[in-house]
């Protein structure tokens, strides 16, 4: 009978000693970043920046502020950007729009604030604009911002789009980075 | 029970008798283990609050406004700051002042390099690089091997409600000298 005992307990340890390794966090999930997610017109503060988005559309054109054009399918969100912290890493390494399982970083073919070294506590506002090729305009689409490439364990602000939703323009402007006034 | 699977007559007996004698026959091992577990914990929080306080606590030394300080063999300070209502080639953005920050250097038989120092606001620890270099700006913001007295004069850009700052000044020359802090009077 004792012996019985001592060998269901010991399954029981072994079962529950498998059980806890499957649900314990994978290495990604325990590294992954703190998403702070906004609405358009939310404000969102992370660890090194706070953004507010403020206009999200798509259009069928672009222009920016120098005169450049172009057409093609693109996504374009006006916000509103400070550093919260430091100005040594004032500028925003990741801007990219995921959608599914691809992911499309900020056009640096227009002059936008895609490249803009924030100042701590003065926002600057303008656009960032991402081309997307031939994809079409459904579903869902996050974009998503960060300090830097490297986002294990640092914040991340989002904003959940419905790409279907989104007005369609036939020519958007990007804006540059100005002041907030 | 019997013998075989008991390991002898008198730990079966001594079972038997119940939990007292159990106390004692394992006395010096609970000691043990009272007096290590507290040891084992505590020596580990000692390690980590050890890191944690020679990782943040170690880099600065506070200059209090007024004072001057020598480091490897360079007087530097007493820092001072004015805020002029607007500077003529500063771009200035709404809801924000200009912070015009001096602080002599006195360089001794050695010369003296330094980076343009960063301007620090107290409790919250933001940091503000100087204002790229605006048109007509004059003041050295660095200084290079300098062997020659220099005030560094260096502009920031911050938001209106910020405040009171610290200088940093970072010089590559320092080796494990602490970075000088100077502290700023309010306007």
């Amino acid at each position: 009978m004792r012996r019985v005992l001592s060998w269901v307990i010991g399954i029981a340890l072994i079962a529950a000693a498998a059980l806890v390794l499957q649900v314990q966090p994978s290495e990604e999930q325990q590294q992954a970043p703190f998403t702070v997610t906004a609405q358009l017109g939310e404000r969102a503060e992370g660890r090194t920046h706070a953004v507010t988005f403020t206009r999200a559309v798509a259009a069928t054109g672009v222009h920016d502020a120098e005169g450049w054009s172009a057409s093609g399918t693109w996504i374009v969100i006006d916000l509103e950007v400070e550093a919260t912290d430091s100005e040594s890493h004032g500028m925003l390494g990741l801007i990219e729009l995921e959608v599914g399982e691809r992911l499309f970083r900020a056009s640096d073919r227009p002059s936008s604030l895609r490249d803009t070294v924030h100042a701590v506590g003065i926002p600057r506002e303008g656009s960032i604009a991402f081309e997307v090729g031939e994809l079409p305009l459904e579903g869902e689409a996050t974009v998503r911002l960060a300090r830097s490439l490297e986002t294990r364990l640092d914040s991340m602000l989002t904003l959940p789009l419905d790409l279907g939703a989104l007005e369609v323009l036939d020519d958007a402007e990007i804006r540059p980075p100005e002041w907030v006034s | 029970m019997s013998a075989a699977d008991g390991g002898g007559t008198d730990e079966v007996v001594a079972d038997a008798r119940g939990p007292r004698r159990w106390w004692r026959r394992n006395a010096l091992w609970l000691v043990a283990a009272l007096l290590l577990v507290p040891a084992t914990a505590g020596g580990i929080a000692w390690h980590e609050l050890t890191e944690q306080v020679e990782s943040t606590q170690w880099r600065e030394t506070r200059v209090l406004p007024g004072a001057q300080i020598e480091l490897v063999g360079t007087s530097l300070g007493p820092a001072s700051s004015e805020e002029p209502p607007a500077y003529e080639g500063i771009e200035q953005p709404p809801g924000t002042r200009i912070v015009i920050v001096t602080l002599p250097v006195r360089p001794g038989a050695a010369p003296f390099s330094c980076l343009t120092p960063t301007l620090i606001e107290q409790g919250t620890g933001r940091e503000w690089l100087s204002t790229y270099a605006p048109l007509g700006w004059e003041g050295e913001s660095g200084c290079y091997e300098a062997t020659a007295p220099l005030v560094l004069r260096v502009p920031y850009v911050v938001p209106a409600d910020a405040g009171p700052f610290e200088l940093e000044l970072r010089s590559a020359g320092l080796g494990d000298e602490r970075l000088p802090r100077f502290v700023l009077e309010p306007h």
